[in-house]
């Protein structure tokens, strides 16, 4: 997303929250690009056949798919902190608001939308580890074609 | 920025064209997209005048300047770690060669690639770093 769409986006989410709404969530402008997703690193894997006739066929397979396991987790740790900083974030954004009533289900609704931002790592998370083991079978059964 | 990342792109595709030449089609398994570029933090920052008329407008600002440190340091952490893992790889693909000097000078030039990349990845730290400062100072002043 561009910058001037993120400045757009922000400001409109600060616009809305000066209105006393509860309830705006704070928009990190970090969203994805300070992270990545979750299924970038599987979406960078090449495919599981491009070590077909190398002597260390096998070894290769087994280090690309630890290394990706590796690098997808760094991604989610990345992924809950952000979560977490956004929700530290709109709790402050939620002080805008006018009264100690709206103040207090804007910060519940900026919790419910971390546990839930949080819950949809952890299911795209296990879809990632599903994807990973899938790519190592396929590239070790190109090591050794029939 | 542009000029970081044609920069960072011309490297990386130097350095990947430089170690096929001499190793024998090296075929690193990760594509772009593995680590979040080093400039892409900062890159993603909306004006600093972001925060203007909140009640906890200097926080705020604050925060997002440590994020966008944190995010550039993490960005920085993975490339490195890329560098090193493919330098692995590159390592295991040389056994590809028969000849034992044509290995060993594969092996050679997949070390000093990977050093060049941790450099480059060094400078760019250095200079997005003081971007994000520049970025949260200018944000607090903005607040005032």
């Amino acid at each position: 997303m561009s910058r001037a769409l993120w400045a757009a986006v922000c400001a409109g989410a600060l616009v809305l929250a000066g209105s006393a709404r509860a309830g705006e969530s704070y928009l990190d402008p970090f969203d994805d690009l300070g992270c990545g997703k979750v299924d970038s690193v599987y979406n960078a894997l090449k495919s599981p056949s491009i070590f077909f006739g190398y002597v260390k066929c096998l070894d290769l397979c087994k280090s690309t798919q630890k290394d990706a396991i590796k690098y997808t987790n760094g991604t989610v740790s990345c992924r809950n902190t952000l979560i977490a900083h956004n929700l530290s974030q709109g709790k402050k954004l939620c002080a805008n608001l006018a009264t100690p009533d709206l103040r207090k289900s804007c910060t519940l609704l900026a919790e419910s939308n971390a546990a839930e931002a949080r819950t949809e790592v952890k299911t795209d998370r296990a879809t990632v580890a599903t994807l990973l083991d899938n790519w190592l079978s396929v590239c070790v059964a190109d090591c050794n074609p029939p | 920025m542009r000029g970081w990342l044609l920069a960072f792109a011309l490297v990386c595709g130097s350095w990947a064209g430089a170690t096929r030449a001499l190793a024998g089609d090296f075929t690193l398994p990760f594509g772009d997209g593995v680590c979040v570029h080093v400039d892409a933090p900062y890159g993603a920052l909306p004006s600093p005048a972001l925060f203007i008329g909140n009640v906890k407008c200097g926080s705020l600002c604050r925060s997002v300047a440590i994020d966008c440190a944190k995010y550039t340091t993490r960005a920085a952490s993975c490339l490195n770690t890329l560098a090193s893992d493919n330098l692995d790889y590159e390592k295991k693909e040389c056994a590809n060669n028969v000849d034992p000097i044509s290995e060993k000078a594969c092996v050679a030039l997949a070390i000093t690639d990977a050093a060049a990349q941790r450099v480059l990845v060094k400078t760019m730290k250095a200079s997005e770093l003081a971007l994000c400062k520049v970025w949260g100072d200018a944000c607090v002043v903005a607040c005032q």
